[in-house]
């Protein structure tokens, strides 16, 4: 299935992708979206990798980045309860703020975020990593 | 520094430092491990003075709905444990940067800091629960040690020391359980100011008893002391720190901090001395037959540690004021003695006493033999030496012991002593006075060995030296305000039974050194490894024939039973819920249907069409069919989330079974199994049963309609599902993305066998790996 359009459209595809996963993942606390459907997004670009430029490629280009993301995620995950206990309320309270941007007004941020980015990436670091395993040795 | 802070920082840092001890490369790990052992003594100094007459308790709320606080305290007992942790384990430290090799296995610091620091919260708990938290810490460190030096031996060792010490900590919990459940208190403080109804009612003592398990099993008490000896197949510092200094001693720490508690028990005398003797003399007997010189000092640490849970009984009688000087002694000359025999081992080539008994060794290892001798002269209680006036302690306590068993108690400890002196004798003169000369070639050249292999057990040894010479003053340290000591520790007093007593022991103990040949045929006492072993056997053999029962016979055979059994546990809710649908009124289902008849039929041809079709992955892509049908049925259901999620899991599941099937062989055409039809038909039924009740019955308070309210005002979001996911129930997301992440790491390793051996193995080497597909 290595088909030059196949191949030319993968590589286009996936930033827009990419960038279409961080905007879910920002906006997935007041409309439909977040965490786990961000990581799934990503997981599904890189099977479109994959079937483009065979698994081996796919590992080669990414492993660097997605081998520790689901560890990583699962200790931002973790850490994004702790600022709460140093506050001196139960763990993972978490806290909201705005912060203002020049020319747009308060953007809201939260520990909610963060925690969301922990999900984002162990969903993705598990993807990677099944994909990879599974596509071993592999032309597809 | 705040007494909070300070506690806290002695808990975390050891467990930090093992963390870091991971990544840095192993000379910097090792200083690392010194430096916070001498900042966890610098730590705890300051405090010694003030915390000597009371306790200082800090509370810590932990479920406070429960009553469960994790609290912790500071006081001399905790202190003291906390400053010979720290001191011993810089010792220890030091000399593991010079004794284990390079190439040993890479988790010896971290796991050495960690054990450290769960030792640390063992002082410093005063939650029972958290106690037993790290309780169990060490078992899992000191496991972990023992195994590292590898070999079926060292593994062996292990199990058995994890078996035994684990099955006592599961007595300690449940020991734990029952006395809280009945004082109502969580912590040993609490326990404590309630002492007296607690011994007044005899429902304490199940309670009393199983603690007292989970003290004999992690103490080396006789019968359960069969781990000790085992555990020497780890490599000497650990063997030093662990199974002489600290981690045995924590059995000892929890009768110390029993003891205000349990004290007026009638169960606690008796019980305390009757194991603590008995594990004194068979210690002893052991210790004075071993011809291998660790396992000698391993015997004598279980003969030690009877002594010193038998003067625990005493102190019932007498008050515990005298307490850290046994504790105080013991770990002091014997983690020396064995840094000594890691020395003597590098020196001399080996430990085989029958080998070391013929050379002498004195003269080509002066330094080195007095040092032993010191250490030695100290384990049989010779006067001049702190050993004697620890042992002069015991003695006197046993004589003063009142009824009728006296007698028997006093002999019990007479006998042990003089297999002590015997083993004491054999350690030291055995080893170094033989009559030929030694073979210097077998061990390693004077200048390859760094002189702190001898240097830190000698500044071990101090405190025997200095205690020996000026004993009421360091006794006066160690003992706490208010001590009895009959005419000041000293080491004359008068012409009386004591002197006579001791020096009958010391005769009886050179007779048994120098008849050691003609008594070589004795066998050693009290050995329950074979029952152990074979227990262990067991559980194992067990749990392979379950998993073979339920995993074995292909992914078919094991979905079965996973099935069945899920159907098993439904059955009862679903009585429940599809009475409750009967009663309900009997067009209202039809009345929701409208539009969401057309993914209904979207699912249904899709799941039919997949369990008709034979090809593979044609069945495949018709099961992925009936899944986006169900994502129709959520955005028929205005639930935007969730049909999103649907459709990607849909999607990526999809191409993971596509390049799993891959890589299966070609299944072979079977006939019907009528069997899995069945279970599959009922599994379809129940869930249909189920939907429909959920359907047609409409709770007064549905349950998520609350936390869809909350959504805004607490957390700050108009995404309800995700507000609930990642914050009102945010612990449950943690939970599961933790799940996800071991899963993935299982599923990593399990494939790891079938990389690069392209798409189809012939003859897989995994177990029941060919018959996945069936």
């Amino acid at each position: 299935m290595r088909s030059l359009i196949l191949r030319t459209t993968a590589l286009g595809l996936l930033p827009t992708t990419l960038l279409f996963a961080a905007y879910l993942l920002w906006r997935g606390h007041h409309l439909p979206g977040g965490g786990f459907i961000a990581g799934l997004v990503v997981g599904a670009a890189l099977v479109v990798h994959g079937l483009a430029f065979g698994g081996a490629a796919t590992r080669a280009r990414f492993s660097a980045w997605l081998t520790p993301a689901a560890p990583l995620g699962l200790a931002i995950a973790l850490a994004s309860g702790l600022p709460a206990v140093l506050a001196g309320r139960p763990y993972l309270t978490h806290f909201h703020g705005a912060v203002p941007v020049p020319g747009h007004g308060p953007v809201a941020v939260s520990t909610a975020l963060v925690f969301d980015l922990g999900v984002f990436l162990v969903v993705v670091g598990v993807t990677a990593a099944l994909l990879a395993a599974l596509a071993e040795g592999d032309d597809r | 520094m705040s007494a909070a802070v300070t506690a806290l920082s002695l808990l975390a840092l050891p467990f930090a430092a093992a963390g870091a001890a991971l990544a840095v490369p192993r000379r910097l790990a090792g200083i690392l491990a010194l430096a916070v052992a001498l900042t966890v003594v610098g730590l705890a100094v300051p405090w010694w003075s003030a915390v000597s007459e009371t306790p200082l308790l800090l509370p810590f709320a932990w479920m406070p709905e429960l009553g469960i606080d994790a609290g912790l305290r500071l006081d001399r007992l905790g202190l003291f444990f906390v400053l010979l942790i720290g001191g011993i384990g810089a010792a220890v430290a030091q000399y593991s940067r010079v004794y284990v090799a390079a190439g040993d296995a890479r988790g010896f610091w971290p796991l050495l800091l960690a054990f450290m620091g769960a030792m640390l919260g063992l002082a410093l708990a005063d939650s029972l629960l958290l106690f037993f938290v790290f309780w169990e810490l060490t078992t899992m460190a000191s496991a972990l040690l023992i195994a590292m030096s590898g070999g079926p031996e060292a593994r062996r060792g292990a199990v058995r020391a994890f078996a035994i010490t684990g099955a006592g900590g599961l007595c300690l919990l449940t020991g734990m359980i029952l006395i809280a459940q009945q004082a109502d208190a969580w912590t040993f403080s609490a326990l404590a100011a309630k002492a007296g109804a607690i011994t007044a009612d005899p429902a304490h003592i199940p309670a009393l008893l199983l603690m007292l398990v989970g003290v004999a099993t992690k103490s080396a008490q006789a019968p359960f002391h069969v781990w000790l000896p085992g555990a020497m197949a780890a490599p000497a510092p650990v063997s030093a720190y662990l199974h002489s200094a600290t981690m045995v001693k924590a059995g000892v720490l929890l009768l110390g901090r029993l003891f205000p508690i349990f004290s007026e028990s009638p169960l606690w005398l008796p019980v305390l001395m009757a194991v603590g003797l008995t594990t004194f003399v068979v210690g002893a007997w052991n210790a004075w037959r071993s011809d291998d010189l660790k396992q000698l000092l391993a015997h004598s640490t279980v003969s030690n540690l009877g002594m010193l849970v038998a003067m625990y009984g005493i102190y019932a009688r007498t008050g515990a004021t005298a307490e850290l000087v046994n504790i105080a002694n013991h770990a002091l000359y014997k983690s020396a003695l064995f840094l000594l025999v890691g020395w003597l081992e590098k020196a001399t080539g080996t430990r085989d006493f029958s080998l070391l008994d013929r050379e002498h060794w004195i003269r080509a290892e002066p330094f080195g033999g007095a040092l032993i001798g010191i250490g030695a002269l100290a384990m049989a209680g010779v006067p001049l030496l702190f050993g004697f006036v620890a042992k002069e302690g015991f003695l006197i306590g046993v004589l003063g012991t009142p009824g009728p068993v006296a007698g028997l108690a006093v002999a019990a400890a007479l006998l042990g002593a003089a297999l002590t002196v015997g083993a004491a004798f054999k350690l030291f003169i055995g080893t170094f006075w033989g009559p030929e000369p030694p073979t210097l070639e077998r061990g390693h050249p004077r200048k390859k060995r760094s002189v702190w292999l001898l240097a830190v057990p000698a500044v071990l040894l101090v405190p025997q030296l200095v205690g020996g010479v000026v004993p009421a003053w360091q006794v006066r340290q160690l003992a706490g305000p208010g001590a009895q000591w009959a005419g000041g520790p000293a080491f004359w007093h008068h012409f009386d039974l004591l002197l006579v007593a001791g020096l009958a022991v010391f005769a009886v103990g050179g007779a048994l050194f120098l008849l050691r040949t003609r008594l070589a045929r004795l066998p050693r006492l009290g050995s329950l490894i074979e029952p152990i072993d074979a227990s262990a056997g067991v559980m194992i053999g067990l749990a392979r024939r379950l998993g073979d029962a339920m995993q074995a016979g292909g992914t078919g055979h094991h979905a079965g039973l996973t099935l069945l059994a899920a159907l098993a546990a439904l059955a009862p809710g679903l009585a429940l819920a599809v009475g409750a649908a009967r009663s309900a009124p009997a067009d209202v289902l039809w009345a929701q249907a409208g539009l969401a008849v057309l993914p209904a039929g979207l699912v249904i041809a899709g799941a039919l069409a997949a369990a008709a079709v034979r090809e593979r992955f044609t069945a495949l892509v018709l099961a992925a069919v009936a899944g986006y049908g169900l994502a129709l049925f959520y955005v028929l259901l205005r639930a935007p989330d969730l049909a999103l999620t649907q459709v990607l899991v849909e999607t990526v599941s999809l191409i993971l079974l596509l390049l799993a099937f891959k890589r299966l062989p070609e299944p072979r055409p079977e006939p019907l199994a009528v069997g899995r039809l069945a279970i599959a038909l009922a599994g379809g039924l129940a869930l249909a049963l189920l939907a429909w009740s959920a359907a047609v019955v409409t709770p007064a308070d549905p349950a998520g309609a609350q936390q869809a309210a909350l959504a805004e005002p607490v957390g700050h979001g108009r995404n309800a599902v995700n507000v609930i996911l990642v914050d009102i129930r945010g612990a449950d997301t943690l939970g599961e993305i933790a799940v996800l992440a071991v899963a993935a790491l299982a599923a990593v390793a399990l494939l790891a066998p079938w990389r690069g051996r392209g798409a189809t193995p012939a003859k897989p080497e995994v177990e029941g790996g060919g018959s996945c597909d069936r």
